[in-house]
């Protein structure tokens, strides 16, 4: 079983080299590629004076296309199972575990990290929670599937969804379309708990108004999904 | 409609026409993106020539003007056009962000191979 963990990286130079190096020692038969998506600080000499395993984005793709390149890296190196996550120091690498868990036992093909099931360690802002909450009923009432944390950026996805993945992504905010669109094409999805920290340096690309935007193009992306894939749901694995 | 207003309209038409035919001639413009243009444009030109379809169109809308009317049909023409930019640049943008990611596997293979020739130099 080939497992890549795609750790998609945007200005982390000071949590980068952390991040990896716990990876490493808490996972140590995963493999792993960072997604330097054209950072304008030290992250890329972190990475190369650490020899870390990682691609230069030659121009900025931002979350969604950053990735994407890593879902076609592991279809590119035929990894079976693909985790994505932040290179911020938020997810713990002990949950990947958890992760991969539902995939090799139960066949499903998207796995979510949640911090909302157990509500262990980091909890986000109030506003946050609320944008997060409102996602999760969007997401149930259109897709009929519960997931709490639909914002995590610490998700496990079977070999197929990560092909169908590399082919076709979100580009900016990617996070809830991409449960929907797993959903909607017929995979299946679930959710298990994980804890999550404070990020360790870093910015959140999320602010207020950026939020307002998030919440539109999400309900917009929502609805065309829905509108449009009726005909196209595969009849899989139901 | 009268016919200063039409002969102006149909000369400005064929103005306009003769500079979309220049710009395919010198291969400025890519045949397939211009067909919006000239379809406006014989639009536009069919209308100026025989003003009884826009009339016809003018009462049965319920616009007061006939010239109002041509002022909608180029307004509805500009909005379709410029949607039509939108979805060639967002097509733009999915073929160049598919080559960005190529380019970055890529020098990814490269920078690797490279890495693995200085080691084995090394080695001999």
């Amino acid at each position: 079983m080939k497992i890549l963990v795609i750790i998609p990286a945007y200005n982390e130079e000071d949590s980068i080299e952390e991040v990896v190096n716990k990876l490493k020692i808490t996972q140590s038969e995963v493999d792993y590629i960072i997604i330097n998506d054209c950072s304008t600080d030290n992250t890329v000499k972190i990475c190369k004076n650490n020899s870390f395993n990682y691609i230069n984005l030659p121009v900025n793709l931002g979350i969604g296309g950053g990735v994407q390149t890593g879902y076609r890296y592991a279809v590119e190196n035929d990894y079976d199972i693909a985790i994505q996550m932040d290179g911020d120091g938020q997810h713990d690498p002990e949950g990947i575990d958890r992760l991969i868990k539902p995939i090799i036992e139960d066949g499903f093909d998207l796995v979510i990290g949640s911090r909302f099931i157990t509500n262990d360690g980091f909890q986000s802002s109030v506003m946050r929670r609320t944008g997060i909450r409102f996602l999760k009923w969007l997401i149930k009432i259109c897709c009929g599937v519960k997931i709490n944390d639909t914002t995590s950026g610490f998700r496990a996805s079977s070999k197929e969804l990560t092909k169908h993945f590399s082919l076709e992504y979100a580009q900016d905010y990617p996070e809830p379309e991409a449960i929907i669109a797993a959903v909607l094409n017929g995979y299946r999805v679930c959710e298990v708990p994980v804890i999550m920290h404070e990020r360790q340096g870093g910015e959140s690309s999320i602010n207020a108004f950026k939020s307002i935007y998030y919440m539109a193009k999400v309900s917009l992306a929502i609805f065309i999904y829905r509108i449009g894939s009726f005909k196209n749901v595969r009849e899989r694995k139901l | 409609m009268n016919i200063s207003l039409r002969f102006f309209l149909i000369v400005s038409i064929l103005i306009y026409l003769g500079i979309i035919i220049h710009f395919l001639k010198k291969r400025e413009l890519n045949l397939r993106y211009s067909l919006i243009w000239i379809f406006s444009a014989v639009s536009m030109l069919l209308v100026s020539i025989f003003p009884e379809i826009i009339i016809t169109f003018t009462s049965f809308v319920g616009i007061v003007d006939v010239v109002n009317s041509v002022f909608v049909l180029e307004g509805m023409f500009v909005l379709l056009i410029v949607l039509s930019l939108t979805a060639i640049v967002s097509h733009l943008n999915e073929k160049n962000r598919q080559l960005i990611q190529a380019v970055a596997l890529l020098e990814k293979r490269v920078r690797v191979l490279e890495n693995h020739r200085i080691e084995n130099k090394k080695d001999e």
